[in-house]
């Protein structure tokens, strides 16, 4: 029994071993980066100046779950915009379609279907019986992945999400094309009921962190985490709550963050959850004081958080003589950081939706109605993202297209410097 | 921030680093995995129908070929869309069932020790169950620790991997049965392919084979 007991314990320590190289020596701590690079966004308000619908694609008769990606600033586009779109919300035809917002024109281009199911089935090697709500992102190489919600058997409960990656060489929309990488493993029950819907939160070492949930039955928060080369790197629950959905992920610093979240009960209110140590553990916060129709909201924030990268700038700054950028320094050091928040206002319906601001994500003040609808009417299920100096939103419109709204901000001197 | 070099434990903790397969690979497994499973299946089904040798060969074979067509007209297609990959220790033990309806087990053990081991069977049986409803309680949220994302961790393979061969160290004379040799198999097949999905938990046990292992604890539960 000895000797088998020590064969057992080499054997043990072997597979240790195995373990210990295959992990990587460093751990990178989570610090998120602003998304909305808004330095020259010293307002005091945002104002709408463009609205407009994203064409749709040829004979489809529904859309829903758009979701934006500000491209890099040398493409020929601003933003490409990813949706679903078919015959109805669950039909068996619906596919992610994709349009893009050129950077000259400032005109949405033909919209086009990106995802298939049934390619996508080929390519994964088993069926997939619906798609649904889609999430880009851009990695450091400039690829775009997309996670899809892709169904089992079953409805959306019986969800999984399928992470695909850039194919082609361009991402220009008519060259774009996808291959999988994998189904995320997210549940020991065959992989459901996990979805996806907002956008993802990047970090300071090139990955992200995206926000999803699970949905059979009860609802919590799930925060998924990628390195820079969007390769999956782990999950934390969000929340102790069990009817709360669709996180909405923004920062207060680099390791403090919030998501706001839609609930899922009558007379809701928008959830919040946060984490001040970069997502290793979250804790719930008390409702905020905007109802919430059950309906998905986002949220987006603006302005780097300068405080917490004074010393870094600076220095960078000294660095290079006779830099002017130095002579900013203390204005850019005093850029508020702001939180934007799409969302229905309401208990009862999703007949308006609100564009909203805060300074802490705690307090909030309506900057203006995106829609204010007549009986019967839906504006639902909002995607926020900044590009090309200002806040873009898209929305389902009735569950019939995708309609985009572009808000600028109001400059103004800050009082008492230069 | 990045620290320089890690202490080897944070590293064995951390559940945020997973090892993931590549997709060519799950697929072979979603094909493999389910033709030994499907072959297991038809074969136990069609020997309780007919005892014919030709049917009962037919009928397995036609299962494990059955996944290899293409597209939807394969089993593995629509098997992947309903309950994804089996586990590896699921496809070892219908592995290790098909070789004992095709006869594999006449050399099988000595009376002497089968009390023993079908006692250390049992014992695996229940800590698999126990296992599979703790998994089950955690995908709910209703489990206090995340015990899914552990799963991703370096230490949970070491743990898992000496806790299955407990039962080889306290047998006696080293000698136990192959049932009791499946945890250990799927685990080291983990560590070098990371299949099914690059969680243990996924390797070790899926809900088919949480609740088959269940309705072998009931049958078995006045075999003392």
């Amino acid at each position: 029994m000895v000797v088998r007991a020590l064969c057992a314990l080499l054997a043990v320590t072997a597979v240790g071993l195995v373990e210990w190289t295959q992990r990587p020596a460093t751990v990178v701590a989570a610090l998120a980066s602003t998304p909305a690079r808004s330095e020259s966004l010293l307002s005091v308000g945002l104002k709408q100046v463009g609205q407009g619908t994203i064409p749709m694609p040829e004979g489809a008769l529904a859309a829903h779950a758009s979701t934006l990606l500000a491209m890099p600033v040398g493409s020929a586009s601003v933003l490409t915009a990813f949706w679903f779109a078919g015959d109805r919300e669950s039909a068996p035809n619906v596919q992610i379609a994709a349009a893009q917002l050129d950077r000259d024109t400032q005109r949405w281009s033909a919209a086009r279907f990106v995802v298939n199911r049934q390619a996508l089935g080929a390519q994964l090697g088993f069926g997939v019986r619906r798609l649904g709500n889609p999430v880009a992102w851009l990695d450091t190489q400039y690829r775009v992945h997309l996670f899809v919600v892709a169904t089992g058997w079953g409805g959306w409960a019986a969800s999984r999400i399928v992470h695909l990656q850039q194919a082609s060489q361009s991402s220009a929309l008519p060259d774009l094309q996808f291959e999988p990488v994998r189904l995320l493993p997210l549940s020991w029950w065959w992989n459901t009921s996990f979805l996806v819907r907002n956008a993802v939160m990047p970090l300071q070492d090139g990955g992200m962190v995206l926000p999803v949930h699970f949905e059979l039955g009860i609802k919590y928060p799930v925060a998924l985490r990628f390195n820079r080369n969007g390769e999956f790197a782990g999950m934390v629950r969000m929340s102790q709550r069990r009817d709360v959905l669709q996180p909405a992920l923004v920062m207060r610093s680099p390791s403090e963050w919030i998501a706001f979240l839609r609930e899922q009960r009558s007379h809701g209110k928008v959830g919040a959850v946060q984490t001040t140590d970069g997502g290793a553990h979250w804790s719930d916060l008390p409702d905020l004081v905007l109802d919430n129709p059950d309906a998905a909201v986002a949220a987006l924030q603006l302005g780097a958080w300068e405080a917490e990268r004074f010393a870094q700038v600076k220095e960078e700054s000294a660095q290079r003589a006779g830099d002017t950028e130095q002579n900013v320094l203390p204005s850019r050091l005093l850029i508020p950081q702001r939180l934007v928040l799409a969302h229905n206002p309401s208990t009862e319906s999703r007949i308006q939706l609100d564009l909203s601001t805060s300074t802490d994500g705690l307090v909030w003040q309506t900057l203006g109605a995106l829609e204010r609808g007549a009986q019967g009417d839906e504006f639902s299920y909002p995607a926020l993202a900044w590009a090309d100096g200002s806040v873009w939103v898209t929305y389902t419109q009735n569950r019939k297209r995708i309609a985009w709204q572009r808000w600028a901000g109001v400059p103004v001197v800050a009082k008492g410097l230069p | 921030m990045s620290i320089p070099e890690t202490a080897w434990w944070v590293r064995m903790l951390a559940s945020d680093n997973p090892q993931l397969p590549s997709l060519w690979l799950m697929q072979m497994w979603l094909n493999l995995g389910w033709a030994v499973v499907t072959a297991w299946l038809g074969c136990a089904l069609v020997q309780r129908l007919s005892p014919r040798k030709p049917w009962i060969v037919g009928v397995t074979l036609a299962c494990a070929l059955w996944v290899w067509l293409p597209g939807p007209y394969a089993s593995s297609y629509w098997l992947g869309l309903a309950f994804q990959l089996p586990s590896i220790s699921a496809v070892l033990l219908c592995g290790v069932l098909l070789w004992t309806l095709a006869g594999g087990d006449r050399c099988q053990t000595p009376a002497v020790h089968s009390a023993q081991w079908h006692q250390a069977e049992r014992g695996c049986a229940v800590a698999g169950v126990a296992l599979s409803a703790c998994l089950a309680l955690d995908t709910f949220a209703l489990f206090p620790v995340p015990l899914y994302a552990w799963g991703f961790s370096g230490v949970a393979v070491v743990v898992a991997l000496g806790l299955s061969l407990l039962p080889w160290v306290a047998s006696r004379n080293g000698r136990c049965g192959v049932m009791l040799w499946i945890a250990p198999l799927a685990i080291a097949l983990f560590v070098v392919l990371r299949l099914p999905t690059g969680n243990l938990w996924d390797a070790l046990l899926d809900p088919w084979l949480g609740v088959g292992l269940t309705v072998y604890l009931w049958r078995h539960r006045s075999c003392r």
